[in-house]
């Protein structure tokens, strides 16, 4: 879980009355987890960097309707409003995305830097996070949804309902079919699960 | 096998979201059924697993650039809360369903000011050109005579509106047999069921009776009770055929011709009644076998109304442009606002 900013409040406060250097401090602190929320839920790279970055253009303009509390809840409820705005707009309009035409990987640029694991590792990590990302893709929309946020960003029950509008029974059921769900998918991949996870 | 259920209470299980009873009933289950056991491991793994997943890092840096405002540039301020986008859609609705009934209201042949439904039916029944072939026809078969005679029996239709009968070819014109109260006992019996419009037309005998009334016509009184009463209006031959001639018009002309007949021959205190009648009553007269159609009080719609009626037809055309207009503008809101949203 992504630890407070020191200052938050006040950041906030100066972003509410229009100062975007504080604003942005707010932005750089949450946009990984942002970004792995919208990519969690939409699939895609690009869509996802859209999504949150509209999400944060979206909260800096509604900054007036954050009432206290955990500004990370608040803000992870505005990212998950756009991304199911962009899903809903990609049923509307299903298009292929950029990265999966040829030649398209090299539009991203150099990944960001970050702890570099041995190569090894990195291959094994790299299979499994894939072998788990495509199982939670194998989930339908509102089930990843909250399986992403409780299991992955570690929400509560009650801050999940409250992100997407849902009543507390509902996000119990869809938590407990999505773990069942990628439980099933990861038991068809054993081989890459390490020897304390295997299923 | 596992059910839904059972997944469910797994679930909550390792999130520590059961209640106590429900706690202590499933770790009871644990001791007796593994694969209950079993898959409470799996899935304890598989949260354990997705927990570990990394954070990624986006494929570009996300925060706003300086010049960023917090309110967008509106091009144009309108408001686009949803009671707008409501009250918009309410009066669109409103406006347009008005318009609709008066457009239908407009076009009905039934939206006379006055008069009803019965009114109008009696109105595209009633056929002036009908009645002056009627009238030269008979003018050719009648020989020529200085009398007009205008049948009084009137035989009510099934909707007592329109009343005609033939009546024989008489020339006693200058004698008229009909008293007002030959007139109260007509076929109809009583004249209170006649329509209005008939008792109109027979006031309008009984007003031109008297004019032409000799002693003879007092003398078949009785007999006029029981037989149908024949009312007289006396014209002169040149009136007459100038009452024809201008039959070619219309019928109001012909009536027109024997009221002005029946005023210049009757008593100054009887004119007022005739003229009374005359506007209400319409008598398409004939030359000798006449008939007579007595026509209802004719709804009061001239030339000058239909000229009035234009711009009340642009009312409803009006409200229906202007509810589509706010259909759209609740339309352009919603857009608005769900995309600020």
């Amino acid at each position: 879980m992504a630890s407070e900013l020191e200052n938050e409040s006040a950041l906030i406060t100066a972003a509410m009355q229009g100062n975007i250097t504080a604003f942005n401090t707010i932005v750089i602190h949450y946009q990984d987890r942002v970004f792995s929320l919208a990519y969690r839920i939409l699939g895609e790279r690009q869509s996802a960097a859209d999504a949150a970055q509209d999400a944060f253009i979206t909260a800096y303009r509604r900054l007036e309707t954050y009432r206290g509390g955990s500004f990370r809840a608040w803000l992870f409820r505005v990212t998950t409003n756009t991304c199911y705005d962009e899903l809903r707009r990609s049923k509307r309009r299903p298009a292929e995305a950029l990265e999966e035409l040829p030649g398209a990987e090299l539009d991203d640029g150099p990944p960001l830097a970050s702890d570099a694991p041995s190569p090894e590792e990195t291959v094994q990590d790299s299979e499994l996070t894939r072998a788990i990302e495509d199982c939670i893709q194998g989930l339908q929309p509102d089930q990843r949804t909250i399986l992403v946020l409780s299991d992955v960003e570690g929400f509560s029950y009650q801050d999940i309902a409250d992100m997407t509008g849902v009543n507390l029974g509902t996000v119990k059921s869809r938590l407990s079919r999505a773990r069942a769900g990628v439980r099933n998918c990861l038991s068809v991949v054993k081989e890459l699960l390490p020897s304390v996870y295997r299923l | 096998m596992l059910t839904d259920r059972d997944y469910e209470l797994l679930s909550a299980y390792i999130d520590d979201a059961l209640l106590p009873t429900e706690r202590t009933e499933l770790e009871t289950r644990f001791k007796a059924e593994i694969e209950l056991r079993e898959e409470l491991d799996a899935i304890r793994s598989t949260v354990s697993l997705l927990n570990e997943l990394p954070v990624i890092k986006p494929p570009r840096n996300l925060t706003l650039p300086v010049g960023f405002t917090r309110r967008p540039t509106r091009w144009l301020f309108f408001p686009t809360s949803t009671a707008f986008s409501g009250l918009s859609v309410a009066a669109a609705i409103l406006l347009i369903v008005v318009s609709s009934m008066l457009f239908t209201r407009t076009n009905s042949p039934l939206s006379l000011p006055s008069g009803g439904a019965a009114m109008s039916e009696q109105q595209l029944a009633f056929s002036p050109t009908e009645a002056i072939i009627e009238s030269q026809k008979a003018s050719d078969e009648a020989p020529s005579s200085n009398t007009a005679t205008i049948p009084p029996p009137v035989t009510n239709e099934s909707d007592g509106l329109l009343a005609e009968t033939s009546l024989p070819s008489t020339d006693a014109f200058a004698a008229p047999n009909l008293a007002p109260s030959v007139v109260q006992e007509s076929p109809a019996q009583d004249a209170n069921i006649l329509p209005a419009p008939t008792q109109t037309a027979l006031q309008f005998y009984a007003a031109s009776a008297p004019t032409n009334a000799s002693s003879s016509a007092s003398a078949n009184l009785e007999n006029n009770v029981a037989t149908t009463p024949i009312p007289e209006v006396g014209l002169s031959a040149s009136e007459l055929a100038q009452a024809e001639q201008s039959g070619g018009e219309s019928a109001d002309t012909v009536n027109d011709a024997i009221s002005q007949a029946a005023n210049n021959n009757a008593p100054s205190d009887n004119t007022n009644m005739a003229r009374a009648a005359s506007p209400t009553a319409v008598l398409t007269a004939t030359a000798l076998p006449t008939r007579v159609v007595v026509q209802p009080p004719q709804p009061e719609i001239d030339t000058r109304d239909r000229v009035q009626e234009a711009p009340s037809n642009l009312l409803p055309i009006i409200l229906m442009a202007s509810g589509l207009v706010l259909f759209l503008i609740a339309i352009g809101t919603t857009i608005v606002r769900r995309r600020n949203s």
